[in-house]
């Protein structure tokens, strides 16, 4: 698993001065999952429970959002806010939030239907908005939910849905590099296989001042059964995280979709809603557009 | 404008107190145009519901009797839930028990049905005994109010009656308000929704009427004036 230097560093430190006073059971909620028991979900709740305690966010503090899916179900098993939502829904939902309420942490979860198919435009803007949000997509590559449809990152001559016997025929949506074409100023990949390595993307991605984005593949054991494989599959990704949107762009392009860690991670000015928000940016608007030009769109 | 003022105002007030979201539609037109008015109706405070502490989950969707549960903000500590779109318990779980779908219809519905509307309910103009009561909602109430004015000038008492709430409608306090009137349902749609909606929660005294017109083209006081006529003089004096 390659986390980012800076990342690791920053965690690394954070490690030697801090004592936990929460554990990670302390941020689940006693609701019991619905979920298939292997299902890959499992892991990146139990990745974020840990993130949660390792970086101490008092859980009043913390709200995590969601759409409609099997992975949107996360709200409800955690011990922080919650808000489980619309499908397709989640980035409006932790946009309006993190705008009106700056000071919480605020995590977005849902699935790859739900982010990447009907809430594929909200994607888009939310990672040129740059908010400081972590968007966490668990993705198995199906709709899980409805009994497995073919997603937009499923394979094009995947056929086992009656809906598409005969495969979708169409090219897989690229999800680390439609957000870095989009804007997103951190992008990681994670295995929900390795809550350890997912930990510390997640932590990473919290801290992250801006849109972090996190890719966590994460098998359907019902309707994918042949990710298992994954776990031999993943592999770190030796070469990131780049802090240039064009070499992040060749790094993304040559990877093979399973690479794992940091991705991409570069320092924007974050966007701000606000009188107060406004009152702390000393940029002007056209600095700020500057700045976002200079560093990002080479 | 300043008849859009006054719901905006009050259904920010309404969904704070019945924990509830408030949208705000606008025609176009009234959404580009500007005017200086008068303050919009002091908000009241929405009803604080103390959160309760305890050992066990917060009881975020706690049964009570008005129908409104506690409710805490992020940030308060000890009070984190999780809001969901699907049923669920008292303490936000979601659940496919028959009880907990019940517990918690009920209690919507009781909050909603209990609460006390006030006098906004309606819009009321003119005299309790007059002979021909123009009922409306929304943008027709400016065309059905000056109507109104040219059939008193002209010797017919009417009564406006213009219904801000909808639903859950106040039939007790709408037919109390019709008295002995006879009905012209005035309204800017091609089906007499409004018509037909008041009718299926028999809200009408018999013998209503409906005048109903598709946009774009706005009604306009003289027709609303004329159908009330007709509809006076195909009576004769046997109203
Ligand atoms: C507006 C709307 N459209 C469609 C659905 C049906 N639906 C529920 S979950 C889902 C897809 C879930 O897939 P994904 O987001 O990948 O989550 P997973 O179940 O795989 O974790 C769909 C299409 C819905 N609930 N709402
Ligand atoms: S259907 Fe797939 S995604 Fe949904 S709970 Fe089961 S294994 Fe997980
Ligand atoms: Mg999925």
């Amino acid at each position: 698993m390659t986390v980012g230097d800076d990342a690791a560093n920053r965690i690394a430190e954070r490690h030697k001065a801090s004592i936990p006073s929460l554990r990670a059971k302390d941020y689940k909620s006693d609701v019991k999952p619905v979920w298939c028991p292997g299902c890959g979900h499992f892991g990146v709740l139990a990745a974020l429970t840990k993130t949660l305690a390792y970086l101490e966010l008092p859980p009043e503090r913390v709200a995590v959002v969601s759409g409609i899916g099997c992975s949107s179900r996360l709200p409800a098993y955690l011990a922080v806010h919650g808000f489980h939502g619309v499908h397709g829904r989640v980035l409006p939902l932790a946009t309006g939030l993190k705008a009106a309420r700056p000071e919480l942490t605020v995590i977005a979860a849902g699935g790859d239907g739900d982010g990447f198919s009907i809430g594929g435009n909200h994607f888009l803007h939310a990672c040129r908005r740059n908010q400081d949000l972590t968007y966490i997509v668990m993705d198995n590559e199906v709709y899980g939910m409805t009994k497995g449809q073919a997603s937009p990152t499923t394979q094009p001559d995947w056929c086992r849905s009656k809906l598409t016997p005969h495969g979708t025929g169409m090219r897989r949506f690229q999800p680390a590099a439609i957000a870095l074409a989009a804007g997103a100023s951190f992008i990681a990949r994670g295995y929900a296989g390795d809550p350890n390595g997912l930990t510390r993307l997640l932590a990473a991605a919290i801290e992250h001042p801006g849109f972090a984005f996190v890719h966590v593949l994460s098998p359907c054991r019902t309707f994918r059964p042949e990710q298992q494989a994954w776990k031999q599959l993943v592999h770190g990704c030796e070469l990131g995280p780049a802090h240039d949107a064009a070499e992040a762009a060749e790094l993304i392009q040559r990877d093979d979709g399973l690479g794992l860690g940091v991705l991409f991670e570069q320092e924007i000015p974050v966007y701000t809603a606000g009188v107060t928000a406004d009152a702390a940016d000393t940029l002007t608007t056209n600095e700020r557009l500057a700045a976002i030009e200079a560093e990002h769109c080479r | 404008m300043a008849a859009c003022g006054h719901p905006v105002a009050g259904a920010g007030q309404l969904a704070g107190q019945l924990q509830t979201a408030a949208i705000g539609l606008a025609d176009q037109a009234r959404g580009q145009a500007r005017r200086v008015g008068g303050p919009a109706p002091a908000a009241v405070a929405p009803v604080h519901h103390a959160a309760p502490a305890g050992d066990g989950p917060f009881r975020r969707y706690a049964v009570t009797a008005d129908g409104i549960s506690p409710m805490s903000v992020p940030g308060e500590t000890g009070l984190a839930y999780t809001a969901d779109g699907l049923e669920h318990d008292p303490a936000g779980a979601p659940s496919s028990r028959a009880a907990d779908h019940k517990a918690q219809l009920d209690k919507r519905r009781r909050k909603l049905l209990t609460h006390d509307y006030g006098p906004d309910w309606a819009q009321i103009t003119g005299a309790a005994d007059a002979k021909l009561c123009l009922l409306t909602f929304g943008a027709c109430r400016g065309a059905v109010v000056e109507a109104a004015g040219r059939l008193s000038a002209a010797g017919l008492a009417v009564r406006t009656l213009a219904l801000r709430l909808l639903a859950p409608l106040q039939q007790e306090a709408l037919l109390a308000a019709i008295g002995r009137a006879r009905v012209l349902v005035v309204e800017q749609n091609h089906g007499a929704q409004l018509y037909h909606y008041l009718h299926a929660e028999q809200a009408l005294p018999a013998g209503a009427h409906s005048l109903a017109k598709p946009g774009p083209l706005p009604l306009r006081p003289g027709e609303i004036a004329a159908a009330a006529a007709a509809l006076m003089d195909s009576d004769g004096d046997s109203q």
